[in-house]
């Protein structure tokens, strides 16, 4: 290892990944309408709002039309739905079977005779959506949203309130992306044009139709059916091999086959010692982060060497993002689907993204892991579908270094081992020490004091939890504390002896 | 990780923790030789190792289905860990009090050990070997391991069967097991050593047959019925409301088993035992003690005071208002549970009321009672609190030190020192009068204070010198890997109870103390000095350091303005003087007069004006200043962690209306950066977060630039800087305590750095005994040689 010092691990987040990729790999992505959703999804607010409102332009909208559409008062009415709904296009009802649905302004579907639908269905996990009843006249539908749009600007603009950097940086965001680019005005004004693949597929995601993008339909129901505590079990436990693969823990290793030491090696989480693979540095500190973040990463990695492999990055990520939109608990068809589709979909149950029973079915059941992989990295979401908070904490640190933690997990004992000295294993319990040797180890390995810290903290039992207030902020003060005297003690050797040569000088 | 590499640190770690604590006694080995065999037995273990070094017991133990109710797992090794989140909490934790010693108890789990000693203690407070292995096996998660029920059966079998009884100024030797007793007098040693009626009796084996009544001898005051009902009623109420909670998901047994044993402690209802005895000759009772002890049937003294007809009850009585709080009332029913007194030694945190417990103690036993303090002032603080608690007169107390000598003649109760009664030199006449005196009574009560202080060797001095029938340690502070503590156990007696700081704190009978580390950076100069110089000039540097000085400055000021009390402990005298002159503050040390001791802490106590006062380790113990309530720590004795709790104690008694803040007590202890005194006080905390105290790191004090403090220029800086290199190596070093204790150990209290104390003094120590080693087994001839 370099003596300089770590990488430290940067975990990318999808919108930052999608930017490093090629125009032309994103003007391909943008085919799928799965791919347009999850793409919108995680744009910053304004943007999606920019969107939105043009979505349904086909010529380019004038760039200082677009900036007074703008306000800094973000709950106001910038919120794409909110937005809409005031402007009248739809609205809300409850649809005959409970279901909440939109529904088109009753005065503007009259006036159509054939209007854009008749009852959109919320677009996840909805099986059947019917046909569609009404042919689509888009021209006519543009025409008129464009009109009320334009209307409206003029409402709209007495209340808001521009400011220019917000603007400008999702101009920018939606530039990067290739959501839109800029295209002079007939008049010369300079002028954004949404990309018209994206408008076209995410306008299908939002208002329903297309195909299916799963196939589904012709399933019967499945003899072996899973429910869902099954498949966050399956997916864990798939995913935890990897992890004890990582670790050289003997346990469970088996199921770890070349594919996955590739990537571990591709991405310097492992790397080859006497032959055998063995973890880096940037390994353990990617075994401290949490389960989504690691999924995200791996699969980072993973579409890195997708092209070597002779598949198709657009593929991949196009299934994957479908993927991210299907339904925990609901087994969908494979048989649709070609040579390389069905080797990344071999790759994913590897990693324990989708379950099936066996190879050569033709079902197969997406599980948590995969549901969550594009949520897990948007911080917003982070905290409410992450899969570790299924299980719940299992660790007591106390004040006098000592750590307890609940768990027989070979793995977690293994981390736990990485920056804390072992004393005893119970059948049900760990006990370790935290002491400066064994945290100027962990360091020497490259791991960082927050890094231990984030890891003690987010796996913390709910005893310790429910002294949340003045005890816990002091036990997070403490820790930190601690931890920072354990690396001061090591930074001290070095500075002892400058200190030193210091002052013997200037005296 | 290697795990040799582990394990040699480990080993490390606990040589040092051996080696920390005072050299001050080489423990002699003749009490070692009167120790039973079995007092040093450990559990042995053998268990697997797993890959990272940790003891492996997950094959060995087996979980139990519903392990979630249940609170405790134990380790092969006599580790017990247990979860004070469970609901049997309260259970459990009375149960492992009882039956071993506590490690560590901070917030969520806390760490207990089995020992030999600890298991001799449950016993000699009345619990059996079948109930602890059984109630054991309830509270735990897994099956217990088989070695563990072995170590219990092993320790417990043996101990606390025979009982050495003073009963009408007789002695006998009187069991519940008649078996055991045939088993002793097969010894032909207990056979002389055994009375008999007449010569003709000689053949006649049979034992004395007796009952015993089970009834608690402690009587206490119910007064005011309010106070009293108020605390036993939010007790209880607590307790029940606990108990219903709960009880739904655990295990009846449990229950079960705890109410049987709880009845035990309690002693509500009369049972009778039956029992067997013998009655021995009292010149004989020293072989006796010790061929029982060879035969592992040590003999537990009880003192039959209520029966005792030869020495006069004395008037001695509780004033009706006093009340004692629920754990020292817990800790006396230990004491006094069969209607006996038992020996043996109670540990309660600095400031929780030791001292009553002493006075109860006394005002139950009722006879004549001698008490041993560590101090001249504690001498006088005893008095004080007798005198405050209960109906004594003043005529009936003796104070006997070198500074107050009062009448002996008709007193009941005598105050002396440890230094007093062991002091082998030449006294004076009137000394060796009261000496004399001293040693022709027959005391009923000895009531041992600070008991973790004293060496063994002064200790049997006194015990020698003295003669009571029931001796009663009182201590804050039972380090434990000491071999000191061994002597204890045998000496005195078992521990009978040891509380629980935290539990004390939370329910406000101690402060709460916020115990803060400030780190002083050293300026560069005192540094690169400190680098050049010897271990015992670095100390002095480290205390001396400018920051160190301002930082202390600055915290005094504060707190003088909150109206907080101050006290300012330095070990180091040069460096007390130095503090003390330069702030304007009295400061008291080894030389000071008793009178002028006194003046100062009354002037601390009462005078508005004095906030302030400086000591040195001579305020360690037993000074009781009520009032203060921060504590500064600028030099310590290395890393002595008994030291760091008896300074915490200084200002441990509960502060009063001052319920709205969470801590009203701070204890600063000053460190100056990258040097020992960093690592030495890492040790020196040892103890107390083991209680459940955690440290603050402070590195900065908020507002310190601001302050006009001394020290500040460079100049300054260099002058008091020559002024400490001028220093002679005496100032460097740490304070004697002359006049206190005598003659030998004194030189051993030296500071320091542990690589000399420990260091060259083991080497030493280790190449004579290995010298004298080789001695024994030389040629027969050369023996000869060398005697002539």
């Amino acid at each position: 290892m370099a003596a300089t010092g770590y990488r430290k691990l940067v975990c990318k987040d999808l919108h930052s990944y999608l930017r490093s990729l090629p125009p032309s790999v994103l003007d391909k992505l943008y085919c799928h309408p799965a791919t347009c959703l999850a793409v919108y999804r995680d744009l910053p607010e304004l943007a999606r709002h920019y969107v939105m409102r043009i979505l349904f332009v086909e010529q380019a909208v004038a760039q200082a039309v677009v900036k007074q559409w703008s306000t800094t008062s973000s709950e106001e009415q910038l919120e794409a739905a909110a937005a809409l709904m005031e402007l009248r296009v739809w609205y809300e009802q409850p649809l005959p079977g409970g279901m909440p649905g939109w529904l088109l302004n009753p005065i503007f579907r009259k006036n159509l005779a054939t209007s854009l639908l008749g009852g959109g269905t919320p677009w996840l996990g909805n099986k059947n959506l019917t046909p569609d009843k009404y042919a689509k006249d888009v021209p006519f539908l543009d025409k008129y949203a464009l009109e009320r749009w334009e209307a409206s600007d003029t409402v709209l603009d007495k209340t808001c309130a521009p400011k220019y950097k917000e603007q400008l940086e999702a101009a920018a965001a939606l530039m990067e992306l290739r959501v839109w680019y800029e295209q002079p005005l007939p008049g010369g004004m300079p002028g954004w044009l949404l990309n018209p693949i994206f408008r076209k597929n995410l306008a299908t995601s939002l208002l329903g139709g297309g195909t299916p993008w799963l196939g589904n339909k012709n399933l019967t129901p499945d003899k072996y059916a899973k429910d869902v505590p099954f498949l966050d079990k399956y997916a864990l436990e798939r995913w935890e091999c990897v992890l004890h693969f990582m670790v050289g823990s003997n346990e469970g290793s088996d199921g770890v086959n070349k594919d996955i030491t590739d990537i571990l090696l591709h991405s310097r989480l492992m790397r080859v010692d006497d032959g055998e693979p063995s973890i880096t540095a940037e390994g353990f500190q990617f075994l401290l982060m949490d389960t989504s973040s690691q999924v995200w990463f791996f699969l980072l990695q993973y579409l890195d060497t997708v092209q070597t492999r002779g598949m198709d990055l657009v593929e991949c990520l196009t299934f994957l993002f479908q993927l991210s939109f299907s339904t925990l608990g609901k087994d969908y068809s494979a048989e649709d689907m070609n040579e390389n589709q069905l080797r990344f979909l071999q790759h994913l149950r590897e990693f324990g993204l989708v379950y099936q029973r066996k190879r050569k079915s033709h079902r197969y059941y997406p599980t948590r892991l995969a549901i969550n992989i594009v949520s897990g990295v948007s911080k917003a979401v982070a905290a409410s579908t992450k899969l570790d908070t299924h299980r719940p904490g299992f660790i007591v640190v106390e004040t006098n270094y000592r750590v307890y933690a609940y768990t027989n997990s070979p793995l977690q004992v293994a981390l736990l081992a990485l920056f804390c000295e072992m004393l005893y294993r119970f059948p049900n319990l760990a006990v370790a020490n935290l002491t400066r040797a064994s945290v100027r180890a962990a360091m020497s390995r490259g791991i960082t004091a927050e890094q231990i810290l984030h890891f003690l903290v987010s796996h913390a039992h709910p005893e310790m939890m429910k002294n949340v207030s003045a005890r816990w902020i002091s036990f997070k003060l403490y820790c930190a504390v601690s931890c920072l005297q354990i690396c001061s003690s090591i930074q001290k050797a070095v500075k002892c002896k400058t200190l030193c040569c210091a002052s013997r000088l200037s005296l | 990780m290697v795990p040799d590499e582990k394990k040699s640190k480990k080993t490390k770690y606990e040589a040092e923790a051996v080696e920390e604590e005072d050299a001050d006694d080489v423990s002699d080995l003749q009490t070692a030789k009167e120790l039973p065999a079995s007092a040093s037995r450990e559990v042995v273990e053998a268990a697997p190792e797993d890959e990272f070094g940790a003891q492996d017991y997950r094959k060995t133990l087996e979980l139990k289905t519903d392990h979630t109710s249940r609170p405790l797992w134990v380790a092969p090794n006599g580790h017990i860990f247990l979860e004070s989140f469970s609901p049997v909490y309260r259970h459990a934790h009375d149960f492992l009090i009882a039956i071993s010693e506590p490690v560590c108890r901070p917030i969520n789990i806390h760490e207990y050990k089995l020992t030999a000693y600890s298991l001799y203690a449950a016993v000699s407070v009345g619990l059996q070997t079948n109930d602890i292995i059984e109630y054991l096996r309830r509270l735990s998660k897994t099956s217990l391991p088989s070695g563990i029920v072995e170590f219990i059966k092993l320790c417990t079998l043996s101990y606390g069967k025979v009982k050495l009884v003073l009963k009408h100024n007789r002695y006998f030797v009187e069991s519940q097991y008649p078996d055991v007793l045939q088993k002793l007098l097969k010894d032909p040693y207990i056979q002389q050593a055994r009375k008999r009626e007449s010569e003709e009796a000689a053949g006649n084996e049979a034992l004395i047959a007796g009952e015993l009544s089970n009834k608690s001898a402690l009587q206490l005051n119910k007064p005011m019925g309010s106070t009293a009902d108020q605390q036993a009623g939010t007790s209880t109420a607590a307790e029940s409301a606990d108990n219903g909670e709960v009880k739904e998901d655990v295990p009846d047994d449990i229950f079960e088993l705890y109410d049987k044993i709880d009845k035990d402690e309690d002693d509500e209802d009369e049972a009778q035992l039956k029992t067997v005895s013998f009655e021995v000759n009292q010149e004989n009772i020293e072989v006796l003690q010790k061929r029982c002890i060879e035969l592992e049937h040590p003999l537990l003294a009880e003192y039959d005071f209520r029966n005792d007809t030869v020495n006069p009850d004395v008037n001695l009585d509780l004033k009706p208002s006093t009340v004692l709080r629920p754990y020292q009332e817990k800790s006396l029913r230990k004491m006094f549970g069969n209607g006996r007194a038992r020996s043996g030694v109670i540990v309660l945190p600095c400031g929780a009321g030791k001292t009553l417990v002493g006075v109860t103690a006394a005002c139950t036993v009722r006879k004549r009672c001698i008490c041993l303090a560590t101090s001249g002032v504690a001498v006088e603080q005893w008095r004080s609190q007798f005198k405050m608690w209960s109906t004594v007169d003043d005529s009936l107390i003796c104070r006997f030190t070198s500074d107050a000598k009062d009448k002996p003649m008709g007193c009941a109760i005598c105050i002396s020192t440890y230094s007093m009664l062991a002091h082998s030199t030449k006294r004076s006449w009137e000394a060796e009068r009261m000496m004399e005196w001293l040693q022709t009574q027959e005391w009923g009560l000895m009531v041992l204070d600070e008991v973790q202080t004293i060496p063994a060797k002064m200790f049997r001095r006194v015990l020698t010198t003295v003669n009571a029938h029931c001796k009663l340690g009182l201590t804050a502070t039972l380090v434990r890997e000491d071999d000191k503590i061994a002597d204890l156990n045998f000496l005195i007696g078992p521990k009978l109870y040891e509380a629980n700081w935290m539990e004390l704190q939370n329910l406000g009978y101690i402060a709460r103390v916020q115990c803060a580390e400030v780190w002083c950076p050293m300026t560069p100069e005192f540094y690169s000095e400190y680098l050049v110089m010897k271990s015992q000039r670095k100390l002095l540097l480290s205390t001396m350091n400018p920051n160190k000085f301002r930082a202390c400055q600055f915290l005094i000021r504060y707190h003088e303005r909150r109206n907080d009390k101050v006290i300012v402990f330095s070990d180091n005298v040069f460096a007390l003087k130095h503090y003390a002159v330069k702030l304007s503050k009295p400061y008291l040390y080894g030389p000071t007069s008793q009178g002028e001791r006194l003046q100062i802490l009354q002037n601390f106590q009462h005078n508005p004006k004095v906030n302030t006062i400086f000591v040195s380790k001579v305020a360690d113990t037993s000074f009781d200043l009520p009032e203060a309530n921060v504590l500064i720590q600028i030099s310590a004795h290395g890393g002595s962690r008994r030291q760091e709790a008896q300074r915490l104690g200084r200002i441990l008694r509960a502060k009063k209306g001052s319920a709205a803040e969470e801590y009203n007590a701070y204890f600063y202890s000053l460190v100056s950066q990258d040097t020992n005194e960093m690592a030495f006080s890492l040790k020196r905390q040892r103890f107390l977060v083991n209680q459940g105290y955690s440290y603050k790191v402070i590195t900065k004090l908020e507002g310190m630039e601001k302050e006009e403090l001394y020290y500040r220029s460079r100049e300054e800086q260099m002058t008091l800087l020559h002024k400490v290199l001028a220093a002679s190596d005496e100032d460097a070093e740490e304070e004697r305590l002359l006049g206190e204790m005598p003659g030998k150990f004194l030189s051993n209290r030296r500071v320091g750095s542990m690589q000399s104390l420990s260091g060259a003094d083991d080497a030493i120590y280790m190449e004579y005994s290995k010298n004298k080693k080789k001695s024994d087994h030389v040629h027969p001839l050369f023996k000869k040689f060398k005697k002539l």
